[in-house]
């Protein structure tokens, strides 16, 4: 028992203390609350039998499997032991993991995995692969039922990369986490191109490029503080609602509407602020706050109950929708749909980004996916058009027409087919040319579309917007339909699944 | 009389090179209307650099890194496209 617990030995520990990383218990201990922490599994040993394998001993066989609390939540939990074998993947590791995800999926309750490994283990042959594929098909039947995090604190290279994709939430720690499906040395050989393990895989590059993370943390332990504060945000399973905290105002001192909103419409404001100005104690956990930043998601609570916010981030791109923020987005909309949590959407935003980029990217495929999160979600959707809400976008940011249960407007909102620009060179196309003064005559003619159309009245003419109210009257807007929208029943026709456009 | 071109065979492989922190694009083509910092600054990571005007919006330009502005390419009222390098910074 005491030689288990050792993990790889006090060699192996000290080696891995030297990069700046825990051992897969201590990791587990400062997640979970203090002496909740109970271990099953620690005799199993591996079922190597090939190259001399069976003369070998793997405490644990290099993971370390059980169950917690966070917050008093209940938690299942695996760590894999990096210090044992590399962490590495074998039948018997495999199958730790799976019976602690079983557990999860039995108990309802979520699962965090926190991942230190070499890969699989090479000795084991294809029992190693089998153990993967075990893994990736309880991932995938457990997404929607229970939370998932992944938490990548070593290498996690090859098909093991696919486990945390599959999951609802990545975790990574700067200069200790490393993702990729193919590393350096495979780039070189095949490709010829040269590049680090950093630059190719780390944690930075999965917070802003890829958006395969969606927490960045510096040190492990600033990444165990974030873990344990996003699961207060989140039910425990899919038939739960959050747990309520006790309702706070929010910290109108520090954050108040009129001064974060610009009263020119082109200048550009954080969003965030907005937001925090509107939830309890202005407190805003942000999502995937590196990647794709023009667009903010993240969870909050309003009158002490969790709510999932999507909103136009003026301050990068214009708040504009792209291929990366319409996926972000659409992502997000699905968990807090999945797990009730009911969606707040802030709109602000030009359209839709132009270019060749952006087309042969396929902005189509990708804005899709928004149209379709929002369409299918049942929870309750509220919206809040704060300013322009403008063609493509102001469809796909959960409007009426997506079956938002409240669409709300602030007078500043600028609803309409196009930006008045376009939109006049268009109507007034044949006036601006036959003018004698053609640049005078379009500057009129933008300036009559803004004022009959720029607003939103026209919009609430036709009943799109429900109710156009004051700045500071949205939290009070929010929290009243958010206690009439409780209980909310929407169905949907009946299918085996639908078919995003992924 | 046909311009048809003989097909080539050669297989083109995107290569991948880490862009130059230290370079500023557009994020979309646009006009610049004021530089909020000139030549020979000092800049921290986050400072507003100049305010580009496009998609219906000022938006402020941040630096991206620490350093000191080397280049401005562009004057005030200028339209940029994609690939301008609008600033160096080293």
């Amino acid at each position: 028992m005491q030689t288990a617990m050792l993990g790889g030995g006090s060699k192996a520990v000290e080696k891995q203390k030297a990069t700046g990383k825990m051992t897969a218990r201590e990791r587990i201990v400062s997640i979970l609350d203090p002496d909740t922490f109970h271990e099953y599994d620690i005799f199993v040993e591996h079922a190597g039998k090939d190259f001399d394998m069976d003369k070998k001993y793997l405490p644990g066989d290099g993971v370390v499997t059980g169950t917690g609390t966070i917050n008093g939540y209940p938690m299942c939990i695996f760590a894999q032991d990096f210090t044992v074998a590399g962490g590495s993947l074998g039948y018997m590791h495999a199958k730790k993991i799976c019976k602690i995800m079983d557990h999860a999926m039995k108990l309802k309750v979520p699962i965090i995995g926190i991942n230190d490994s070499g890969g699989a283990r090479i000795q084991e042959g294809v029992n190693a692969l089998a153990g993967y594929g075990d893994i990736f098909y309880r991932n995938t039947q457990a997404s929607g039922v229970i939370p998932q995090i992944s938490v990548i604190l070593g290498p996690c290279a090859g098909g093991a990369v696919y486990s945390p994709a599959l999951t609802d939430f990545v975790f990574v720690v700067d200069k200790i986490s490393k993702m990729f499906i193919t590393g350096p040395e495979v780039i070189k050989t095949v490709l010829g191109e040269e590049i680090s393990q950093e630059n190719l895989g780390g944690a930075r590059v999965h917070a802003e490029i890829s958006g395969n993370a969606h927490f960045f943390a510096h040190s492990e332990q600033e990444c165990f503080e974030q873990i344990k504060d996003l699961v207060s945000y989140i039910p425990w399973n899919n038939k739960k609602t959050a747990e309520p905290f006790l309702p706070k105002a929010p910290r109108s001192r520090e954050y108040k509407i009129s001064s974060i909103f610009p009263t020119n419409p082109a200048e550009p404001y954080d969003v965030r602020g907005i937001i925090k100005s509107i939830v309890d104690n202005s407190e805003f956990l942000e999502v995937s706050e590196l990647f794709a930043s023009n667009i903010v998601i993240g969870y909050a609570r309003i009158n002490g109950d969790t709510v999932g916010f999507v909103a136009n981030q003026p301050l990068n791109k214009a708040g504009v929708l792209d291929c990366d923020s319409s996926d972000k987005a659409a992502r997000f909309v699905r968990f807090c749909d999945s797990f009730n949590i009911p969606l707040v959407t802030m709109v602000d935003l030009p359209g839709y980004l132009p270019g060749i980029d952006q087309e042969h990217a396929g902005v189509i495929r990708h804005g899709a996916k928004l149209l379709y999160a929002y369409s299918e979600a049942t929870v309750p959707k509220i919206t809040v058009i704060l300013r322009k809400a403008y063609g493509g976008g102001y469809i796909a940011m959960c409007s009426h027409h997506l079956k938002a249960d409240f669409v709300f407007a602030w007078p500043t909102a600028e609803i309409a087919v196009m930006g008045p620009e376009g939109a006049a060179n268009i109507i007034f196309r044949s006036e601006i040319m036959n003018a004698e003064d053609p640049e005078e005559m379009r500057r009129i003619k933008v300036q009559e579309y803004k004022e009959k159309f720029a607003n939103p009245y026209v919009a609430a003419a036709y009943g799109y917007v429900d109710a156009v109210i004051q700045p500071n009257e949205t939290r009070g807007y929010i929290m009243h339909a958010l206690k009439i929208g409780k209980s909310k029943e929407e169905y949907r026709p009946e299918k085996k699944h639908g078919v995003p456009p992924f | 009389m046909s311009e048809e071109k003989p097909q080539s065979n050669k297989i083109y492989r995107k290569v991948y090179i880490l862009s130059d922190p230290g370079l500023i694009y557009p994020f979309i083509p646009g006009t610049v209307s004021s530089f909020i910092v000139k030549k020979g600054d000092e800049v921290v990571k986050g400072d507003q650099l100049f305010i580009l005007d496009a998609m219906k919006m000022n938006n402020i330009v941040l630096a991206p890194i620490d350093g000191v502005v080397k280049k401005i390419n562009v004057k005030v009222g200028e339209k940029v496209s994609k690939n301008d390098v609008i600033m160096e910074i080293v």
